[in-house]
């Protein structure tokens, strides 16, 4: 049963490798979204496909993927990794980069091409104009980011198969919930769910505060 | 005495297969406000294009006062130069951050951002909007601001796409007056293309007239308006009345046209028996319930077929064996008792007509 | 409020930090560590946290245990990615041995099975043998909930029809694939029949809606600890040994034999099997 004291630690974890992951994830992903957007070549509608596709990967079948390649049979054994954090976050990080990377290419394409034109006219140089592009995706950007994060925050496939939920280790919110919950300790499992739902509204009110920062509050779409 | 700043030499330009510019030669003067004039299609916003060294031309080359230019362009050239889309596009943020974004991209430093900053606002009166975000403003407000960022740069030349289309006549007039009041100020040399007369008009230091790619006339506007060199450029124009005809003498230093049952008196040189066309303009015309005594040479006897409001003229169509427009005011249309129907006397003077012979057996 | 925040954000960000440091720290510092797979509903009775807490103390080894099936204990077990197997299912487990997967084998404790049901027993087997339960409730084709899974349980549950001589098939015979407290939550809600492990049952009792109907001294359930043989490591191999010698140890033994045991009872939830029992 977990204890009182144990419930700090495993918020903790969960923010460090949830959080890790994520961010992780975005440099990983950025540039790839930048390069898909840059470039046409044959097979990117193939990549974009398999993107989209990993956007709604299962995370036990991930953590199965993962498992694989970290067990002492396998070609990564030799690392030790399984049952580690380090394992936890190599697994979210694969669920949380398709994520990112097709929300931030959907991001930059829907900046108009014609304003970018104008941004060069401005005498922009080309780094200056992928920054450009880069603020003008913010909005969509940011979406992928919060997206990314809220799949990996709340999973418990990836986690148990390549964590183990070893306590102090390698526990966190969702195993110990599941634990509870097996074990029947019903009252508590609540209120460590509830207590992963706060932790997660409070990141996504910042995460939402960023994204919308700029935009008039209280202004109505111009159709209406 | 005045410097070149740009000067476009054997330009052709092909695109998709097609050419669609063919420019030997094309300058322009330092401070000065060179208009490209054009119907939709003739290539004027490439041409812009290519002269703000946005687009590399298939063949020409660029000098820049008076160094050819490498194509394509290096950054710190591209720098001098800045170039306005037809519509007014802006970045994420309040008004302010888009007025210093070309500030900002130079790496220029704050207190100067500050300083053009409040000299610009105060000249384009945007100090209410600063703080707004630019999708809330009107067009007319919009086109201030993207003048206005254009202006913070001080470019060595400053090329407008259709500057002002989409704005309301009362807008576009005191943009017209706004514009041309601070370019002459600070003696901003603009390259700008436009199909609308009344801006080409008014803002034109000098005017080329660009059709199908190629520049058939430059010149002051003046003298462009009032001597098309082709029929082409007459009938961008306005509303001319073209006429073919056939000289039949000369007369006193003026030329006999034999046309449509009349016989005119005008200028020009042509020879004995060619054919030309006759290009009467509408504010010439002068219209008479009887022929008066007057030094005008031509007049013609015809009926009234229409009378078209515009806003604040009248065009008034005449048969007299051909069409023959004339603009009249409103009161004047009331004291002359203007109607349709009514038999009315349209004269024009010899020197306000001109005369263009055809070219290998066509009207030019 | 917004005072507040930022030293809020700080205390956070050092308390991260040092876990950093610490993880760093532990990373650095060499000590063996074994991984152990236990069968899921003893890892859930807490029994093992008892016991690896004193060892680990005592023996400077880090035991890192999972929980699985036994099914999968074993598969873990013949990979060579875990080091020490707790599992309860015999036959299997012979198997093992004998495919030579194992070094060592030996027979720990045991727990009782018992048979669940709804208050008002419909199929009448209060009393019964587990066999003869067992006919009763597939004659009268009331509801049972097997674990249907590759777990200790299930195999001692098949025996048992087995020995009834029959093979249960119908609407009323459920599978979950799952574990024993998710099967018992499913039974509990169902008010089916079952068979479950006495001490899982001791710590859910308060919210299940079922009965021990029956008890069968002729079924334990018997837990044993495999050493596995390891391909790579050798440190890990003894290491998993001494883990084996410290569990069959005495100090393990009154450890055992006490968990779960209330103020007049004599005996716990789990039974020693002494060297000579066999």
């Amino acid at each position: 049963m977990v204890s009182f004291s144990e419930i700090w630690p495993i918020i903790r974890l969960t923010l460090i490798v949830s959080g890790l992951s994520t961010f992780i994830a975005f440099i990983l992903a950025l540039p790839a979204a930048f390069f898909l957007y840059l470039n046409q070549f044959p097979g990117r509608k193939l990549i974009l496909s398999l993107i989209h596709t990993g956007m709604g990967l299962p995370p036990v079948v991930v953590g199965l993927f993962v498992a694989f390649f970290l067990w002492r049979s396998g070609p990564l054994g030799s690392l030790n990794l399984m049952y580690t954090p380090a394992a936890i976050v190599i697994a979210q990080v694969i669920l949380a980069w398709p994520i990112i990377a097709g929300l931030s290419l959907s991001a930059l394409e829907q900046v108009d091409p014609a304003l970018l034109i104008q941004a060069k006219a401005l005498g922009a140089s080309p780094t200056q104009l992928l920054w450009t592009l880069f603020r003008e995706a913010r909005l969509g950007q940011i979406s992928g980011i919060i997206a990314a994060f809220g799949a990996v925050i709340s999973e418990v496939g990836a986690v148990l198969m390549v964590g183990g939920n070893l306590k102090g280790h390698t526990r966190v919110l969702t195993t110990a919930i599941l634990q509870e919950t097996r074990l029947g300790h019903f009252r508590l499992a609540l209120i460590l769910a509830l207590t992963l739902i706060i932790i997660s509204f409070a990141i996504n009110w910042c995460l939402t505060s960023w994204q919308q920062k700029g935009i008039n509050r209280w202004r109505q779409p111009s159709w209406k | 005495m005045a410097t070149t700043e740009l000067e476009i030499r054997n330009l052709t330009h092909f695109y998709d297969g097609q050419k669609i510019l063919n420019i030997p030669y094309l300058p322009v003067q330092a401070k000065e406000c060179l208009v490209i004039f054009g119907p939709n299609g003739a290539g004027k916003s490439t041409l812009l294009r290519i002269a703000s060294l946005l687009e590399k031309p298939s063949q020409g080359e660029i000098y820049h006062r008076g160094v050819l230019v490498p194509l394509p362009a290096p950054l710190s050239l591209r720098r001098r130069l800045v170039h306005l889309l037809d519509r007014p596009l802006f970045f994420r943020g309040p008004v302010r951050d888009n007025l210093l974004y070309g500030l900002k991209i130079r790496g220029i430093g704050h207190k100067e951002q500050q300083k053009r900053l409040a000299e610009i606002s105060a000249q384009f009166k945007l100090e209410p909007y600063l703080q707004r975000q630019p999708d809330e403003l009107s067009a007319g407000e919009k086109q201030r601001v993207n003048l206005a960022r254009a202006f913070i740069l001080q470019p060595d030349i400053l090329f407008l796409d259709e500057p002002l289309a989409n704005l309301d006549v009362r807008t576009r007039e005191e943009i017209l007056v706004e514009f041309k009041q601070i370019r002459k100020e600070k003696g901003q040399t603009v390259l700008m293309v436009t199909h609308n007369r009344e801006e080409a008009a008014y803002l034109a230091d000098r005017m080329a007239v660009l059709i199908n790619g190629e520049i058939v006339q430059s010149g002051k506007p003046e003298e462009v308006f009032a001597s098309p060199a082709t029929v082409e450029v007459a009938h961008l124009m306005g509303q001319e009345t073209l006429v073919e005809g056939t000289v039949v003498g000369q007369e006193n230093g003026l030329l006999k046209v034999a046309l449509a049952n009349h016989f005119l008196y005008t200028l020009g040189t042509c020879s004995q028996g060619e054919k030309v066309t006759v290009i009467f303009r509408p504010e010439e015309v002068i219209l008479a319930p009887e022929k008066p005594e007057s030094s005008v040479r031509n007049w013609f006897h015809g009926l009234i077929t229409e009378i078209k409001s515009l806003d604040k003229l009248v065009l008034v169509s005449l048969d007299c064996g051909f069409k023959l427009k004339a603009y009249l005011s409103r009161p004047a249309l009331e004291e002359l008792k203007v109607s349709v129907g009514r038999k009315f006397w349209a004269g024009v003077k010899a020197t306000s007509l001109s005369v263009k012979p055809f070219k290998d057996g066509h009207p030019k | 409020m917004s005072k507040l925040a930022p030293i809020f954000v700080i205390l956070i960000i050092t308390n991260f930090l040092a876990w950093g440091v610490g993880r760093l720290a532990s990373l650095l510092t060499t000590s063996c560590e074994i991984i152990l797979a236990a069968t899921t509903s003893l890892y859930d009775s807490g029994l093992l946290d008892q016991l690896l807490f004193a060892f680990e103390k005592h023996a400077g080894i880090k035991v890192k245990p999972i929980a699985v099936g036994t099914g999968e204990a074993l598969k873990l077990g013949q990979k060579g990615e875990a080091d020490l197997l707790l599992v309860h299912a015999p036959e299997l487990e012979n198997q093992f041995m004998a495919c030579g997967y194992g070094l060592r084998r030996e027979e720990l404790m045991t727990s009782e099975f018992v048979l669940l049901g709804p208050a008002d027993d419909p199929a009448k087997v209060k009393g019964l043998s587990f066999p003869q339960a067992l006919s009763k409730i597939a004659q009268s084709k009331a509801f049972f909930v097997s674990r249907g899974d590759n777990s200790g349980t299930h195999f001692l549950e098949e025996r048992v029809w087995k020995e009834a001589g029959l093979k249960p098939a119908g609407k009323w015979y459920l599978q979950t694939g799952q574990g024993m407290a998710e099967t018992l939550f499913i039974g509990s809600e169902k008010q089916a029949y079952l068979l479950t492990d006495y001490p899982t049952y001791a710590r859910l009792k308060p919210v299940l809606k079922l009965k021990i109907l029956c008890r069968d001294e002729n079924y334990l359930n018997v837990y044993s600890v495999i050493v596995v043989k390891t391909k790579n490591n050798q440190g890990q191999r003894e290491a998993a040994e001494r883990l084996l010698e410290y569990l069959l140890s005495p100090e393990a033994k009154q450890i055992i034999v006490a968990f779960g045991r209330k103020n007049n009872e004599t005996e716990g939830l789990f039974r020693v099997i002494k060297p000579n029992e066999k």
